[in-house]
């Protein structure tokens, strides 16, 4: 990502190549673009990452098919790993909370 | 790189080209390091049939897991955010 801005931000000339109201207006665009590309990226990974846990934990040795047994792991690992995260969200909740008062 | 000047058209498929190639190469090199850890237990002179199949065997099979995990996640996305309304 940061190659990407260092290249292109010279290239890309904001003031000159249209009349001035519209400047503004295209840079926000693009800010758009960027924050909604930032979101898919940061969800990709996390699907990634949750893949990859769940690939350990339900496919043994790879065959021609996942097979129903397998699915049904995959489906319950992402799930469970879900309920694990509020969990420890609400957990770390209150040890803050606790400190904060104690 | 390029020419002096980009359209924002440009400059948007640009960077959605780059997330694109970067995510691609991100998922090969974990479907290698993952199929390689299943599949090949114990290095020998060269990979054997058997060690072939299983690595192209794995790469289809965690394609496979990325899709229904990614279908799980948005399940679970869509429920937690009804629940919040």
């Amino acid at each position: 990502m940061g190659d990407f801005f260092n290249n292109s931000s010279e290239n890309f000339d904001l003031g000159s190549s249209s009349g001035g109201g519209t400047d503004k207006f295209k840079a926000d665009e693009i800010q758009k673009v960027i924050m909604m590309e930032q979101q898919k990226a940061q969800l990709n990974a996390q699907i990634q990452e949750i893949s990859e846990m769940c690939w350990e934990k339900c496919v043994d040795k790879p065959s021609a098919k996942l097979g129903s047994k397998t699915e049904a792991c995959l489906s319950n690992c992402v799930k469970r790993f879900f309920d694990s995260s509020v969990i420890i969200a609400h957990r770390f909740n209150q040890l803050i909370q606790r400190s904060n008062t104690g | 790189m390029d020419g002096p000047k980009m359209s924002q058209e440009e400059l948007v498929e640009k960077l959605k080209h780059q997330v694109a190639l970067e995510n691609i190469e991100q998922l090969l090199m974990k479907m290698s390091r993952l199929c390689f850890n299943k599949c090949i237990i114990k290095p020998g002179p060269s990979l054997d049939s058997t060690e072939q199949k299983c690595v192209s065997m794995c790469m289809d099979r965690y394609m496979e897991t990325v899709s229904l995990v990614s279908k799980s996640f948005g399940e679970r996305l869509m429920a937690e955010s009804q629940n919040m309304h």
